[in-house]
């Protein structure tokens, strides 16, 4: 399961086709039902965040802007064991949480 | 000619059956549900060869299987073994009450479960699940999933019964291990329509609950998505930069186009319309065809004259519950409606 990263990317326009640069990855944007031209326009030539998820691009811009359907395994973080192992102590304190 | 079409995932509906009654299912067969042991029921060996079907004509890289409650199968764990060995990844979208360290450890390890957890509140769980008992199952349930190196993913359908205590859901789906959280707010059916003034949350109350689950991104770092979408006619989305929303993808290469226990395919799993029978059709022709590009093409009167910068995304919401509670896709999707009709402040039931 690929995990969800924020990186940089400039967003480029060439021949009516808009494209996301993340490091030396040039990907285009697929402009459609989901992604408005009109909203890429204006990222053009910026430096914008981008997540990406292996090699899939989930979100360019801030906000939720430029957005697709994400399913569950493209969405996972990282938690820190601490904030997992406070938060199951507090459960567990609290009694939803069945005793160790 | 071969079509080339790009969709990334499909879903299966592997069985009707379900032992839960959720008061905001919408399975438009949740009356009337086929047994898991029908005739009709698409074998192991047919869930193979019709995902091998699609896969001829789109590349798909994830398969959801779900249901009906998926893990009344018995042979569940093999189906997504069959499918872990095509390369696909696949979600198991259950209501948890069901695993056991057994039958967890029949899965390919990594599978990833999207588990249903309504409330810190084993009461409330219980209540919106229809079942007495379902709380303490899916904390057992979730221990499972992480003690055999398989995924968890939480699914929260938010309501009016649980909008207030999202923080504490999100806290407790930590706790057991999830990596992320579906938070979706309740897409009305033709069955949950009539109960619509009890479970649609006010502004208030859906202000509330994004704002919790904002917050548990920033404490936490937790992914949470809100995927069954929340027209920003209703409330300002703009202050949620953390959390992921999600549009229909109206037939582009996000959807997800559902097939159902007998082999028929529908437009998403929300949907009751038939658009063909993927046992004697091409994946490719049925998805192509006039009837399901028409499918995806009406936007409501009124979102037409819309000119938030979300217009070309949103266009009304959900098309499929339009669809399932009015009969066309041209009406603005029913959650609007009724959050608009709602007065602004009530208390929650419980």
């Amino acid at each position: 399961m690929p995990k969800v990263v924020e990186k940089e990317g400039k967003v480029t326009t060439a021949n009516k086709r808009y494209y996301v640069t993340v490091g030396r990855t040039r990907k285009e944007i697929p402009i459609g039902e989901a992604i408005a031209a009109g909203d890429i326009r204006k990222l053009v030539g910026k430096t914008v965040p981008v997540l990406v998820a292996g090699s899939s691009i989930v979100r360019i811009g801030k906000g939720p802007g430029i957005i697709c359907y994400i399913p569950a395994p493209n969405l996972a973080s990282q938690i820190r064991p601490d904030v997992r192992q406070f938060l199951t102590q507090k459960y567990r304190q609290l009694g939803v949480l069945p005793a160790e | 000619m071969k079509p080339r079409l790009e969709f990334a995932q499909v879903v299966v509906e592997v069985t009707e059956a379900c032992h839960h009654h959720c008061v905001h299912c919408y399975n438009f067969w949740r009356k009337q549900r086929a047994p898991v042991n029908s005739p009709q029921t698409l074998s192991r060996a047919e869930i193979l060869a019709l995902i091998r079907k699609v896969r001829r004509d789109a590349p798909i890289r994830q398969v959801a299987l779900s249901g009906g409650e998926p893990l009344l199968r018995k042979d569940l764990p093999e189906i997504v073994g069959d499918l872990d060995s095509e390369g696909l990844s696949v979600v198991v979208i259950t209501n948890g009450t069901l695993l056991t360290d057994e039958r967890v450890e029949r899965f390919p390890e990594g599978t990833t479960f999207e588990i249903t957890l309504f409330s810190v509140d084993a009461q409330i769980h219980d209540r919106i699940a229809g079942r007495v008992g379902a709380f303490k199952k899916v904390l057992r349930g979730s221990a499972c999933v992480t003690r055999h190196n398989c995924r968890l993913a939480l699914s929260c359908v938010i309501n009016r019964l649980n909008a207030h205590d999202v923080l504490q859901t999100v806290e407790l789906g930590i706790a057991l291990g999830a990596e992320a959280v579906l938070f979706n707010r309740i897409n009305l059916s033709r069955h949950s329509l009539p109960m619509a003034d009890l479970l649609v949350p006010t502004v208030d109350q859906l202000t509330h609950a994004l704002d919790a689950a904002e917050e548990a991104v920033r404490r936490y770092g937790i992914a949470v998505a809100v995927s069954v979408p929340i027209p920003p006619c209703l409330l300002d989305l703009s202050r949620y930069e953390h959390l992921h929303f999600g549009w229909c993808p109206r037939g582009s290469k996000e959807a997800y186009y559902t097939i159902g226990y007998n082999g028929l395919i529908r437009p998403c799993n929300h949907s009751s319309v038939i658009l063909g029978d993927l046992r004697t059709e091409r994946f490719g022709a049925i998805v192509t065809r006039e009837r399901t590009e028409d499918f995806w093409k009406p936007v409501p009167l009124e979102c037409q004259r819309c000119d938030h910068p979300l217009r070309d995304v949103c266009r009304g919401g959900c098309p499929a519950a339009s669809d399932e509670c009015y009969g066309t896709r041209s009406r603005i999707d029913p959650f609007v409606e009724i959050v608009r009709q709602q007065p602004a402040r009530q208390n929650t039931l419980h």
